[in-house]
C-alpha cells in the first residue's frame, strides 16, 4: 500500500518561516481595528472601508516590491522615484495625446529598464545596495522633473478617462479597480514566490548566496528578477496616482520607499534576507493604512502617525533581528561549534 | 574490473610561490573509501578544489571517470561532479529539507513546485538510510548530524561521483559518527566513491579502504586495510607520547572551578571540581551539553539548579566579577579571535585592559609586555601585521594573550579542531605554558582528538549527563573501549 508522506498544507503554512510574526501583527491589526471601531463608529462603515482598502493598495504593491529585494539579501530606495517616474512619464504622454494604453506600455518599459539597472549594478557590478539604489532613486527623480520640463503636467483629459477608470475610478463587482489590481499583482507575486523555482531562488540567495551559487543558481538574473518586480509594482502605483489625480505631479511617490520598507517588515520579511511571505505584507500594509485612517480620525497630526509608524517599524525590526540571532532554537542548543563567546 | 572515478597523476600545483601540491598521485576507484590523513595542511585545500573543479596546475594529468579532464597544458575550468561535505554547510538555511535537496541543485528542471511530490521522494532515501528527517524542517532548525545526512542526501540526488567527507569528526560527536560511517558503507557499497580527510589515522582506520598519508602537498605513502597499524604510521608522525605534564596544585575542597549538582535544560545533574593547573577534557559523546556548559561559563544562562563555584565564590551572585577570572579560546581562534587590523602586541595586550585601565594610555606597560613576551614569542611579537605571520605565531598570540591576562581558568572549544600534526604539537606546548602558571584548562570537546596527550583528567558526557571519568593513568581503557 502506497504510504502518504505528504504533509497537511495549513501545517506547512504555520511552519513556514516568518509565519510567526505574521500571525502576531495580525492578532496586532485587529487589536487595532477594534480600537479604532470604539473610537470612531464611523471607521467600519462601508465608505471608510472601501477608502481604506483602496488607500492600502498602493503600499501593498510597493512592499510587494520591496519584499522581493528585501528577501534576497537586498534594498530598493528608487521606489519612490520610480513610482514619481512612472506617474510623470505615462502623464507627459497623454498630455502629448499618446494613446494612455500606449503611454501605460512606454512606462512600464522605462520603469523595468531601472529594476534591471538596479540589479546589474547590485549583481554584477557588487555595488553595494544602499548606494547603488540610492543613485538609481536620484537619477529616478531626476527624470521625473526633466520629463516636462521641470513642470507638473497639464490634466491628462478625458481621452484618459478610461485608463482613470482602470486604474481608480472604475469598480467591479462593487470593489474599486484598484484593489482588484493589488490583489491579482499579489496573487501573481505570491505564486511565483512561494510555489516556483525562481521564488526557491530568491529565497536560497538571500540565506546563503554562496551556498546558492554552489547549487548551480544564478545570482545576477535572480537578483534583476527581484528587482525587476519592484519597478513593476512601483510603476503600477504611479499609473494609480496619474489616474487619481488626472495628472503628472513630480514629486508624486516622495518618501514612499520608506513605507514599503515599513510595510514589509512589519509583516515580517526579514532585513537580513532569506526570510519572509508575502501575506505579511498585507498585514504590514494594512496596519499601516489602518493607523493612517484611525489616526486621521481620532484627530492625531501627521507628525503623530509618522511617530506611531516608525516606532511600529522599529519594533518590527528588533523583533526579527531578536528571532533571527537572540532566541536558541532547542536544536540548535545541540550545536557547540560555531558559537559565540565572548572573551 | 574496478571502474576508477579519479585518478591525478603527478599533479604539481603552485601559488604564491608556494608548492601546494607536490607530484601528487591519487587515485580512487568506484565504491572506494579512501582516506587522506593530512600530517601538514599544506595542500590540503588546493586538492580539495582541484578535485571540484580543473583549475590549472603546473604538471600532471587529472582523470575522471577514465577521461582526461585536466593537464598542464589545458585547464578548462569545468566542473566535476564531486561534492565536498565540511563544517561549513553548502545548505541554505531559511529553506526547508526538500527544497535543499531536490530544488537547489544543477539540473532541477520543474519549475512549479510541489511540496508534496518532494516529500515523498525524501522519504524513499530516508526509508532506504534508516533515518528521519521531515522534508518540511527548515535546515537551521537542524543539528550538525542532521545537516550532514542531508548534505550526503544532496549529494547523491545531484549525482556526485565522488564525495569529499572534510574533518567530520570535528563537529559531529562520537555516536553520531558512527551513523555517519553506516551511511558512507552503505552508499559506497552501492557504487559512490568517498574521499575521508582527517587528521587522525585512528579515524581513518575505522572506515576507509585505503588510506593515503599527505605532507606537504604530496601523498608519502598509502596504505590497505593489511597495514592499518600504529607502527607502520608511526614513522611518519610526530611522538606525542613524551609530552611531560605540569603540576597540579590543590586548592581547597572546592579546587578552582566547581559544578555542584547543575542542571540545565540539557545538562542533567553535572557535578565536577578542577585544581589549578589541572586540564580537564570534556568529550560529549552526543554534542548537546557542551554548549550549555559555555553559555552558563559565559553569563548567557543560569543553571535551573545546582551551584557554579570558581575560587570558592558562588557564580549566580558574582557572575559578573568572576567573569574576569574566566577566558575563552574558541574553535579555529586565529579567525575567530583576533583583530586583523591591530598588531601584535596590541592584540597580545587586548585583553589586560581589564586589568591595567591605562594600558592604551601608558605605553611604558606595552613596552615591558613586549619585552617580557620576546623571548617566548620572538621579534613577530613587533609585527603590525598580523595577517602576514605564519598559524604557528597567530596560534602564540592567541595563547599567550591568555597567558598575559592570566585568568583563573581557560575554557577551549576543540582545540585541535582543523589543526595538523605539527600544529596539534606545538598547541599541546601552548596548553601546557598555560598550566604551568596555574591556569586550570577545561577542554570542550565532540571528538577526542588529541586531547588526552594534554589532559589529567576526562570526563564523559552522554545525553547531558557526566557517565564516566578517567585519570590520566586510566586513560588506556577509554582508548581501549572507543
Amino acid at each position: 500500500m502506497k504510504q502518504n508522506y505528504r504533509q497537511n498544507p495549513l501545517k506547512r503554512l504555520i511552519a513556514a518561516r516568518g509565519m510567526g510574526q505574521v500571525i502576531t501583527v495580525t492578532v496586532g491589526l485587529i487589536i487595532l481595528c477594534i480600537v479604532f471601531g470604539i473610537l470612531n463608529p464611523t471607521f467600519f462603515s462601508d465608505k471608510n472601508v472601501a477608502n481604506l482598502l483602496r488607500q492600502i493598495a498602493p503600499i501593498l504593491l510597493i512592499g510587494i516590491g520591496q519584499s522581493y529585494v528585501l528577501i534576497t539579501g537586498n534594498i530598493d530606495l528608487s521606489i519612490g522615484s520610480v513610482v514619481g517616474m512612472s506617474c510623470m512619464i505615462s502623464a507627459t504622454l497623454m498630455t502629448k495625446g499618446v494613446n494612455p494604453w500606449v503611454a501605460v506600455l512606454i512606462t512600464l518599459v522605462c520603469c523595468v529598464l531601472v529594476g534591471i539597472i538596479n540589479g546589474q549594478l547590485v549583481a554584477n557590478c557588487k555595488l553595494p545596495p544602499f548606494i547603488a539604489t540610492l543613485g538609481t532613486m536620484t537619477i529616478a527623480r531626476g527624470i521625473a522633473q526633466i520629463v516636462n520640463n521641470n513642470y507638473n503636467t497639464d490634466s491628462i483629459g478625458d481621452a484618459a478617462q478610461g485608463f482613470r477608470d482602470f486604474f481608480y475610478y472604475g469598480k467591479v463587482l462593487g470593489v474599486f479597480n484598484t484593489i482588484w489590481i493589488a490583489a491579482i499583482l499579489w496573487l501573481i507575486f505570491d505564486f511565483l514566490l512561494s510555489k516556483t523555482r525562481t521564488g526557491r531562488h530568491i529565497y536560497a540567495i538571500g540565506s546563503n548566496v554562496e551556498a546558492s551559487r554552489l547549487s548551480g543558481i544564478n545570482i545576477v538574473s535572480t537578483t534583476t528578477n527581484a528587482y525587476i518586480v519592484s519597478a513593476i509594482c512601483s510603476c503600477v502605483v504611479g499609473l494609480i496616482i496619474c489616474a487619481t489625480s488626472g495628472m503628472g505631479t513630480m514629486d508624486a511617490g516622495n518618501t514612499y520607499e520608506m513605507y514599503a520598507v515599513a510595510a514589509s517588515v512589519i509583516g515580517g520579511v526579514s532585513t537580513l534576507g532569506g526570510q519572509g511571505i508575502l501575506i505579511g505584507t498585507v498585514v504590514g500594509a494594512s496596519i499601516w493604512g489602518v493607523l493612517q485612517n484611525g489616526l486621521q480620525f481620532a484627530g492625531a497630526p501627521v507628525a503623530i502617525r509618522n511617530i506611531v509608524i516608525g516606532v511600529i517599524v522599529v519594533i518590527s525590526v528588533l523583533l526579527d533581528v531578536i528571532v533571527r540571532t537572540g532566541k536558541p532554537r532547542k536544536k540548535k542548543k545541540k550545536a557547540l561549534l560555531n558559537m559565540e563567546v565572548k572573551a | 574490473m574496478k571502474n576508477e572515478i579519479i585518478r591525478l597523476e603527478r599533479v604539481t600545483q603552485i601559488a604564491d610561490g608556494v608548492t601546494l601540491l607536490d607530484q601528487l598521485n591519487l587515485h580512487i576507484f568506484q565504491g572506494e573509501i579512501m582516506g587522506l590523513v593530512c600530517i601538514n595542511a599544506q595542500g590540503q585545500e588546493a586538492l580539495i578544489r582541484l578535485l571540484c573543479q580543473n583549475v590549472p596546475i603546473h604538471y600532471g594529468y587529472v582523470y575522471f571517470q577514465g577521461n582526461l579532464v585536466n593537464n598542464y597544458e589545458h585547464s578548462s575550468m569545468s566542473v566535476n561532479r564531486v561534492s565536498v561535505i565540511e563544517q561549513r554547510s553548502r545548505l541554505v538555511e531559511d529553506l526547508t529539507v526538500a527544497d535543499n535537496i531536490f530544488v537547489l541543485r544543477r539540473g532541477f528542471k520543474q519549475y512549479l513546485i510541489h511540496p508534496g511530490i518532494l516529500e515523498e521522494q525524501l522519504a524513499r532515501f530516508t526509508e532506504e538510510l534508516n533515518v528521519h528527517i521531515d522534508a518540511n524542517e527548515l535546515v537551521a532548525n537542524l543539528s550538525f548530524f542532521e545537516k550532514c545526512v542531508v548534505e550526503l542526501l544532496k549529494a547523491v540526488v545531484t549525482g556526485a561521483k565522488l564525495i569529499v567527507i572534510r574533518d567530520i569528526s570535528n563537529f559531529i560527536s562520537a555516536s553520531d559518527l558512527k551513523i555517519i560511517h553506516d551511511l558512507l558503507r552503505h552508499y559506497a557499497a552501492q557504487g559512490l566513491s568517498f574521499l575521508y580527510i582527517c587528521n587522525h589515522h585512528e579515524e581513518a582506520f575505522k572506515i576507509c579502504d585505503h588510506v593515503s598519508l599527505m605532507e606537504n602537498g604530496k601523498v608519502r605513502k598509502v596504505l590497505d586495510q593489511t597495514n592499518f597499524h600504529d607502527e607502520i604510521i608511526s614513522h611518519y608522525t610526530l611522538d606525542f607520547s613524551r609530552i611531560d605534564s605540569p603540576a597540579i596544585h590543590k586548592s581547597g575542597k572546592n579546587g578552582i572551578l566547581k559544578f555542584e549538582h547543575v542542571f540545565t535544560e540539557t545538562i542533567k545533574d553535572i557535578s565536577f571540581t578542577v585544581e589549578k593547573g589541572e586540564c580537564v577534557v570534556f568529550l560529549d559523546m552526543n554534542n548537546t551539553a557542551l554548549g550549555d556548559i559555555l553559555r552558563l561559563m559565559n553569563n548567557e544562562m543560569l543553571p535551573l539548579s545546582g551551584k557554579i563555584l570558581l575560587d570558592g565564590s558562588d557564580w549566580k551572585e558574582n557572575g559578573s566579577r568572576l567573569k574576569k577570572e574566566l577566558c575563552f579560546i574558541e574553535e579555529n581562534p586565529i579567525r575567530a579571535m583576533l583583530f586583523q587590523e591591530m598588531s601584535y602586541l596590541d592584540n597580545l595586550c587586548f585583553l589586560l585592559d581589564q586589568k591595567r585601565p591605562f594600558l592604551w594610555t601608558n605605553p611604558s606597560i606595552r613596552k615591558s609586555v613586549a619585552q617580557e613576551y620576546e623571548p617566548l614569542i620572538g621579534t613577530d611579537i613587533y609585527a603590525d601585521d598580523i595577517t602576514k605571520l605564519t598559524p604557528f605565531s597567530l596560534y602564540n598570540l592567541v595563547y599567550y594573550k591568555v597567558h598575559l591576562y592570566h585568568p583563573k581558568v581557560v575554557l577551549c572549544v576543540q582545540p585541535f579542531s582543523g589543526a595538523d600534526m605539527y600544529l596539534r604539537h606545538h598547541l599541546i606546548g601552548l596548553i601546557n605554558r598555560l598550566r604551568e602558571r596555574k591556569i586550570a584548562v577545561v577542554i570542550l570537546a565532540v571528538s577526542i582528538s588529541d586531547s588526552l596527550v594534554v589532559a589529567d583528567r576526562l570526563m564523559v558526557i552522554e545525553n547531558g549527563r557526566l557517565c564516566r571519568e578517567y585519570h590520566s593513568e586510566e586513560f588506556h581503557f577509554f582508548r581501549t573501549n572507543q
